[in-house]
């Protein structure tokens, strides 16, 4: 396995085991009720990283926060494998904002903890969690769908499995039909706290699956000269 | 311009020093932290710094990131190495990542436990993992500056820091001993906070001593 489908497997992987230990350990300590959040929107995510022992765990989202980031280093790096000119302007820019989406994730989990209850009373503290969580949502959710509409249009040079792009295109959809949806309920004042939920963790579920979709894109692209050698190769070069 | 592995190995020195400076200067303007230079007078220790309020934010955030930067330095020491080496690199080389993970998933724990009501802090749980991660990143530090040393002998080209690791790592060392005796006559918290301090910025130091070796090392197939 290489390096970016290490990353890409890692993006996914850590934030769904964190999430599902953190609503357990919390449900365990009945501060969260038990339900599908997909479907009733009963607990935010936010819910489930409150109280310790849970909070612990949930710090750990981000070292997630920080994989997306060279999930995005990689993507930049695949795009720019395939044209020796380099990576079109906007599409760099693309990557170094959502790289700054990555940082308003952490920053987001990181003032999080018991220090936020009772809420009323840290009214700051919770207004700069939902900033910097919103907004880590709404950018990284641009950022993909930006993605997914640059590999389409680079689908006949890139490398990877046919499928891969109507994927992405779907989940990208899928996001901003979401956000869409949400926007629309805010706009026309007929949000419940439910329906936010509810979009919170679909948005969180198809940000994550599309981070995974790298994992076999990045099949055949390795960052560094040595992967690209086969066993073999690398045990000639070494005799070399 | 700089390489990316130019990049890891800056951020990693100044994303967790800048966090440690930057929680001991707020603490001091917030009146939580007592004005001194802790290198010196040891008169807080790092963990300290990022206990109370609204510090342990900037604290957590920027150690643990900077701790998956640590994970993606050894990533690179250990492609770097890979290259360098004229046959098969020895047994610590090829697990240094694997080590490096380790080593930062101590401190990532060490990091995440802490919380401002000292009395409901799992201090078994900070002091195992911080430990952990001072004696691991010493000993792999250490192995690496050596076979690096072997290299050199050979007349490898492994840039111009060596010199400077195998001061930095002498430097560890001593520090190590200092801490054991300390430990062993009982001693006041302070002289063991000077240490404390000297070693992270030691093995900061480290991380940062490969920038001048990783001018021309691109973390990217050419």
């Amino acid at each position: 396995m290489t390096l970016p489908q290490r990353t890409a497997l890692f993006s996914f992987v850590l934030p769904v085991i964190l999430i599902s230990i953190t609503y357990y350990l919390s449900w365990q300590g009945g501060h969260v009720e038990l339900c599908n959040p997909f479907i009733d929107g009963c607990e935010a995510i936010t819910a489930t990283g409150i109280y310790y022992p849970a909070a612990y765990v949930f710090r750990g989202l981000m070292v997630a926060f920080v994989s997306f980031a060279l999930w995005w280093y990689c993507a930049a790096a695949w795009l720019n494998s395939i044209n020796s000119a380099g990576i079109k302007p906007w599409v760099r820019h693309l990557v170094i904002i959502a790289m700054g989406a990555s940082v308003l994730g952490v920053a987001s989990i990181s003032v999080m903890g018991e220090n936020m209850v009772p809420p009323k009373e840290h009214r700051e503290i919770w207004r700069f969690h939902s900033i910097t969580a919103i907004l880590f949502f709404l950018i990284t959710s641009l950022c993909q769908i930006l993605m997914a509409l640059r590999m389409h249009q680079l689908r006949d040079q890139l490398d990877y499995p046919r499928w891969s792009v109507p994927v992405k295109v779907i989940l990208a959809t899928a996001q901003l039909l979401t956000l869409m949806i949400l926007i629309v309920l805010v706009v026309t004042d007929r949000e419940t706290s439910e329906i936010v939920q509810i979009v919170e963790w679909w948005l969180a579920a198809f940000i994550c699956v599309f981070f995974l979709t790298g994992f076999w894109d990045w099949k055949n692209f390795r960052l560094t000269r040595l992967e690209r050698l086969s066993p073999s190769e690398k045990h000639q070069e070494a005799n070399v | 311009m700089k390489t990316l592995p130019q990049r890891l190995a800056l951020s990693s020195f100044w994303l967790s020093h800048a966090t440690f400076w930057f929680t001991l200067l707020l603490g001091m303007y917030l009146g939580n932290t007592p004005v001194c230079v802790p290198y010196i007078s040891g008169c807080t220790s790092i963990t300290a710094t990022g206990i109370p309020d609204p510090q342990s934010f900037f604290f957590r955030g920027g150690l643990i990131s900077a701790c998956v930067l640590f994970v993606f330095w050894w990533y690179c020491m250990k492609s770097w190495l890979m290259e360098l080496a004229p046959e098969k690199p020895i047994l610590t080389v090829r697990w240094m990542t694997t080590i490096g993970v380790i080593s930062s998933v101590c401190l990532i724990v060490a990091t995440a436990v802490l919380r401002p009501d000292k009395s409901e802090l799992p201090w078994t749980v900070h002091t195992v993992g911080a430990a952990l991660f001072f004696l691991i990143s010493l000993l792999i530090q250490t192995r690496v500056t050596f076979y690096l040393r072997q290299l050199q002998a050979q007349g490898i080209n492994i840039g111009t820091s060596l010199t400077f690791k195998m001061r930095l790592i002498a430097g560890q060392w001593f520090f190590l001993l200092v801490m054991i005796v300390l430990q062993l006559t009982d001693s006041d918290d302070d002289p063991k906070n000077v240490v404390e301090w000297w070693m992270a910025l030691l093995i900061g130091l480290y991380y940062l001593s490969s920038a001048q070796d990783w001018k021309h090392f691109k973390l990217t197939a050419d």
